[in-house]
């Protein structure tokens, strides 16, 4: 048994092949193929989509025989000039993928031609089917991160389509929620890939933690950005309210995908990323705890898994609608996924129970949940109600679909004999062995609560099953019913798939998980301890026997007490508390911006053109009183020529008067000549004291009209006297 | 380095389209459908031309010619300079113009006033080639003045009073724009004694006159450009103006301004002088508030035409910012952005265009069921609005892969931040417009025959959608090549 664990350690060869090329493209050119078949004739259509489902499942499985050889590798180069290539590289991880998509997709195909019959815009309906397989399936058979990125869009958008299949005001919404947040996580995950690639340069998916560690980046970061990125598709709480809302709302056989399939795709990123990239190549001895972030998270992850898988399980039991029932055990199953995902990455090289754990739970959940929401669609079909408290007793209409639905629900109660108990105790050997490692008491107590959880799941589904199966049929829908063939048929594959599994646990473990583990780092010791693993232990089936126990008191307990119809008040729901208000705010801040930023600067604009109107106003209105001025000035030089003119004529006047003056200025004139005498040396004086003084300037205002003609008289005073002085 | 040739394909390109202006305005008298046929032959003809000079630009040949002495005693020529750079934008303006002119024949064929629109528009791509094409920075602030100017007939086409109100904003703005174009020009002879394109680094020492210089071509160009403070003309300007012209303003004259702040960034200034002088902040910061301005505030608009100018705020915001950051992955973003855009934005007027047309409706809360009822305009537009958001493999993913790889490493995560963010509203912005067209509630009970949109309408919509498709993530793809190589001769400072 040694050189088996040590063929899975050894790096296998690499085979090239386009095969996986054209598993991805065969759904996408068929979802074309489909849509025009779909306008001329409906059984074209239909025989054509499960043909090419058919198809692509058989190309998968043609790819077993390599994988058991090696990695198959094909790189098609897309824009050489930026190492931007799409590159598929398929692994065992990713056939396990593959394979199982593959084939539940053609038994979902199958199912829709019962389920669409009377449903609208079918054509539109199987062309995005077969183009999400597409989708998914390019998802997992990629070896870099940027081509899975491509697909993981591809997926988001025609999924989307799916979800809002019924366009009635509540898909709308659900599909408003569902692509938001899907184009979010999308950019969350971008973030992440454009730092890892910043940082290493390289998006392949391998082992990158020494590049890492040697790039210094900052690796809490990237982490955080993936598993955010990767979380929001995987349902994990607080990402998850987008789940219940757009699985229940979309046709059956879609939201069985959506629930079986398209949430693994979370779980996978989130297993690549933090198992695969950010873990070293080599297995290192004597690891100290917490020696990479990879670890941290992985603790992280943990509890982030059964917060999940507790609250999912809790919001199921609540509900009363068959496919919300459904949608929150989703929620709660993939809760365990993650706890598988997280101890495996809190263990490091010893986690290698976690993981075969999760991918384990991966396949068993994919079976029935898938089935299960096909069950309650093949139900709607016939009563299209699946309220159990309206539509009651359906076990007598349809004894297969119950005999179905009974296997299904022991499958994922996890009692033995069916599938669902193979991974729960995988799980839970996992969780025991994450407390073993440094006996941290949380973890002892969150073993407990996964007990408690695996006790809630059964009883939601007895809930479901008394509710929808049991009981009186009511009067309205008291009715014959005749399933159709398709309906028996995808049934009855899924319940033998199973039982089969569940009694042969050994087939898919040893053929599928245990390679699964080549390429990751693990153990050898541990790989070869887990190949060895038989499940049908007593201290495994004991710890079922101790679930059933608490069911059996925790169940007529919450009968009695009302405990299963709680309605939660609003604010309790992360999605009034947190989601709408943050919604909100985001909604205010663009009508901020609009309002305060935009308009503001637009006033401001605004503003200053009225600023400079009124900048012009105003030299406009100093020109006016410019003109104004002028206008004053002429008038006033008018007024100056009026009174030089009246000037003149006094002036007449006083030449003729002036003989008679002369006979006075005689006498005038001795009394001056003694005055002057007075005055002549006070006047030296002042004239000496005169020169002191600087002048400044002759200024013309000093000068009015009554000096200048005194100036004038006086001068003529002067002349006369001068005159008269020289006969004299 | 390839060597300098002189070849008159420059010139043609620029003066072809002006001349031909005059004889679409002399024949439209006599028939209105040689006037069409001469507008898309013109249109045609320039964008091979342009075309024409490929083999030599990719050799690394740059393309001169010396048309004549504008002021001889100061030395201003009236040269034309093609470098690779040039010849992206002269290509990719001249492509979308001829889709364009090919849409507007059955656009236009029921408005008023076809006789003054026609000639202005074939004017126009000569003027806006003209600043591609032009070998000084006196000789593209002539052209930039003329195309600015001309347009402004284009953006008031329908003269009601909105438009005439947006116009006299877009004169306005445009003419202080100018001014401040032409401050910097002459501070650049002032200060470096030559305004060529030929030299780089004409201005190395920081001083007041300098940083005024950087200032003047901020605002001439950024104006353009749309850049924050000075965008507030283009909401207003590009819904006015009739869906072609609309495509145009928005898809390729914002270019323009990005254009001119290339020519500014690498040629006046250069990248070392920048950085040290810590000058190129400023557009770095504006870009990051026009990225989100932009987007944010085209979340609040119910106008689909308005809602898709201020998507092209914030799609300038990108270039701008890309621009800044200098580094080699975030230039090449930038210049293939102002491809991607075109050709996204191009498509989503023109189909916004032919949605309006056919049904009167603009306020997209009544778009209800428009997809079922013209499948492939609103094919096209889903196509260009996921490019938008930057879906892989469209083209927009490809510009904003680049420019967030430039961003980090420029050692700036914030950047990509503000990019994702931008990208998650234009999801939010766009997807409802995808949405309810498709699954919505029908509001419109008009009827409407599958399609019926004229074939010209439909040949333009569907070339540029298929152009988005194409020139994302595919082998072969020349924009992406080009972008390549003028970031190549950008960084290698080989202008």
């Amino acid at each position: 048994m040694y050189s088996a664990a040590e063929g899975i350690n050894q790096v296998s060869q690499t085979i090239i092949s386009s095969k996986p090329v054209w598993i991805v493209l065969i759904p996408m050119i068929g979802a074309l193929l489909v849509y025009l078949a779909g306008r001329k004739t409906e059984w074209v259509r239909n025989i054509l989509s499960a043909a090419i489902a058919l198809y692509t499942f058989k190309e998968v499985i043609s790819l077993y025989p390599l994988i058991q050889q090696g990695i198959v590798e094909y790189r098609y180069l897309i824009v050489p000039i930026i190492d931007y290539e799409l590159f598929f590289r398929v692994d065992s991880l990713s056939f396990i993928f593959a394979a199982l998509m593959s084939f539940i997709w053609l038994l979902a195909t199958l199912f829709s031609w019962a389920y669409m019959a009377d449903e609208h815009a079918k054509t539109r309906f199987f062309s995005f089917f077969l183009f999400t397989l597409g989708g998914c399936l390019g998802v997992v058979l990629t070896g870099d991160l940027i081509s899975l990125f491509l697909f993981f869009e591809l997926m988001t958008f025609s999924s989307y389509v799916l979800v809002i299949h019924e366009e009635d005001k509540q898909s709308m919404d659900a599909g408003n929620v569902f692509i938001i947040l899907g184009v979010l996580g999308g950019l969350v995950l971008l973030m992440g890939i454009f730092l890892l690639y910043s940082a290493v340069g390289t998006l392949e998916i391998r082992p990158l933690l020494s590049e890492l560690t040697a790039s210094g980046a900052n690796q809490p970061l990237i982490l955080l950005m993936f598993l955010i990125g990767f979380g929001v598709k995987a349902g994990m709480v607080p990402l998850h309210i987008w789940l219940p809302q757009a699985h229940p709302i979309a046709p059956a056989p879609a939201s069985a995908l959506l629930s079986g399939l398209m949430i693994k795709i979370g779980a996978y990123g989130i297993l690549r990323v933090v198992l695969m990239i950010f873990t070293g190549t080599e297995v290192v001895e004597d690891a100290v705890l917490f020696a990479e972030w990879s670890n941290v998270f992985g603790y992280i992850i943990i509890w982030i898994g059964i917060v999940t898988m507790f609250l999912g399980a809790l919001m199921a039991l609540q509900q009363t609608m068959a496919k919300k029932i459904l949608a929150y055990s989703s929620v709660s199953q993939m809760g365990y996924i993650l706890l598988g995902v997280g101890c495996a990455a809190y263990m490091g090289a010893d986690g290698a129970m976690g993981f075969v754990g999760a991918i384990y739970h991966i396949i068993n959940h994919a079976f029935f949940k898938a089935g299960l929401f096909m069950m309650v669609g093949a139900v709607y079909i016939h009563t299209h109600e699946l309220d159990i408290e309206k539509v009651r007793g359906m076990a007598k209409k349809f004894p297969f679909i119950a005999g179905t639905f009974l296997v299904a629900a022991f499958g994922i109660g996890g009692i033995p004999g069916f599938n669902g108990y193979t991974s729960k105790t995988l799980v839970h050997h996992a969780i025991e062995e994450a407390y073993l490692v440094n006996n941290d008491p949380w973890l002892f107590i969150a073993e407990k609560i996964f007990v408690l959880t695996s006790a809630m799941t059964v009883c939601y589904f007895i809930k479901l099953f008394r509710g929808l199966f049991l009981g009186e049929v009511p009067e309205k829908y008291d009715k014959d019913y005749h399933p159709s063939p398709v309906v028996y048929l995808t049934m009855g594959v899924f319940a033998a798939s199973i039982i089969f599994i569940g009694i042969f646990p050994q087939v898919i473990y040893q053929s599928l998980i245990i390679p699964a583990m080549n390429g990751f780092t693990y153990d050898p010791a541990k790989v070869e301890y887990l190949t060895k693993l038989n499940f049908f232990t007593w201290p495994d089936i004991r710890a079922m026997v101790i679930v059933l126990a608490l069911v059996a008191v925790i169940y007529p307990l919450g009968n009695k007490f009302k405990l299963f119809s709680i309605k939660f008040p609003d604010w309790l729901s992360i999605e009034y508390s947190l989601y709408k208000p943050m919604a909100n705010i985001g909604w205010q801040l663009c009508l901020f911006t609009y309002k305060y930023i935009d308009t503001g600067v637009n006033n401001v604009y605004y503003f200053s053109s009225r600023v400079c109107r009124k900048l012009i106003d105003v030299t406009s209105r100093f020109e006016d009183y410019l003109m104004i001025f002028y206008d004053f000035d002429a008038k006033t030089l008018r007024r100056a020529v009026d009174i030089t003119g009246r000037f003149e004529e006094k002036m007449m006047d006083m030449y003729e008067g002036s003989t008679d003056v002369s006979d006075r200025a005689k006498e005038a004139d001795k009394r001056f000549k003694e005055r002057y005498t007075d005055t002549s040396g006070k006047v030296q004086d002042a004239g000496e004291s005169f020169k002191g003084r600087k002048i400044i300037g002759w200024n013309i205002k000093n000068i009015n009209i009554a000096a200048m003609i005194m100036a004038f008289l006086i001068s003529v005073f002067l002349l006369v006297f001068f005159y008269f002085s020289r006969i004299a | 380095m390839g060597e300098t040739t002189t070849s008159f394909l420059p010139v043609f390109v620029t003066l072809f389209p002006m001349l031909m202006t005059l004889v679409i305005y002399y024949v439209q008298k006599e028939s209105a459908k040689l006037r069409n046929k001469l507008s898309v032959i013109t249109s045609i003809i320039t964008f091979i031309a342009v075309a024409a000079m490929y083999p030599q630009i990719i050799r690394g040949d740059i393309l001169v010619f010396e048309l004549f002495e504008i002021i001889p005693e100061m030395g201003f020529v009236g040269t034309f300079r093609v470098d690779i750079l040039s010849f992206c934008l002269a290509l990719i303006s001249s492509f979308v113009w001829m889709l364009a002119t090919i849409y507007s024949i059955d656009y236009m064929s029921h408005e008023h006033a076809q006789n003054r629109y026609y000639p202005t528009l074939i004017f126009t791509l000569g003027a806006c080639l003209g600043i591609f094409v032009a070998g000084d920075f006196f000789t593209l602030f002539i052209f930039f003045e003329l195309m600015s100017v001309i347009s402004y007939v284009l953006v008031v086409h329908e003269e009601t009073e909105e438009a005439l109100k947006a116009g006299y904003k877009y004169i306005i703005m445009t003419i202080i724009g100018g001014l401040a174009l032409l401050l910097g020009v002459i501070n650049t002879f002032e200060l470096a004694g030559t305004v060529s394109l030929e030299h780089t680094g004409m201005i190395t020492t920081a001083s007041g006159l300098a940083f005024a210089t950087f200032i003047a071509y901020i605002i001439g160009f950024g104006m353009k450009a749309g850049m924050f403070p000075l965008h507030v003309w283009l909401p207003d300007a590009h819904p006015v103006a009739p869906a072609p012209a609309s495509a145009l303003l928005s898809g390729i004259m914002l270019k323009t301004g990005a254009y001119g702040l290339f020519r500014v960034f690498f040629n006046v200034f250069n990248v070392e002088f920048l950085q040290e002088t810590n000058w190129i902040f400023v557009v770095t910061v504006l870009a990051v508030i026009t990225i989100l301005l932009g987007s944010a505030v085209a979340i609040t608009q119910y106008d689909l035409k308005r809602r898709l100018a201020y998507s092209s705020i914030g799609q300038m915001g990108y270039v701008l910012l890309g621009m800044s950051l200098f580094t080699e992955a975030a230039i090449l973003g930038a210049i293939f952005h102002i491809f991607s855009h075109a050709f996204m934005k191009g498509c989503l007027f023109i189909c916004a265009g032919a949605i309006i047309v056919k049904t009167g409706k603009r306020d997209i809360r009544e778009l209800g069921g428009i997809g079922i009822k013209m499948p492939v305009t609103m094919i096209a537009f889903t196509t260009a609005s996921l490019a938008m958001i930057g879906i892989p493999p469209l083209n927009g993913f490809l510009s904003k892969w680049n420019l967030a790889l430039g961003a980090l490493d420029g050692g700036a995560p914030f950047y990509v931040v503000v990019l994702l963010i931008s990208s998650l509203m234009n999801g939010l912005y766009y997807l409802p417009i995808i949405i309810n067209a498709f699954f919505g509630e029908e509001v419109l009970h008009q009827e409407i025959k599958a399609d019926d949109v004229p074939f010209k309408m439909l040949l333009s919509i569907v070339v540029l959608a298929v152009c988005c498709l194409i020139f994302g993530v595919s082998p072969i793809n020349l924009p992406f090549d080009l972008s390549r190589m003028a970031t190549d001769l950008l960084i290698g400072g080989g202008i």
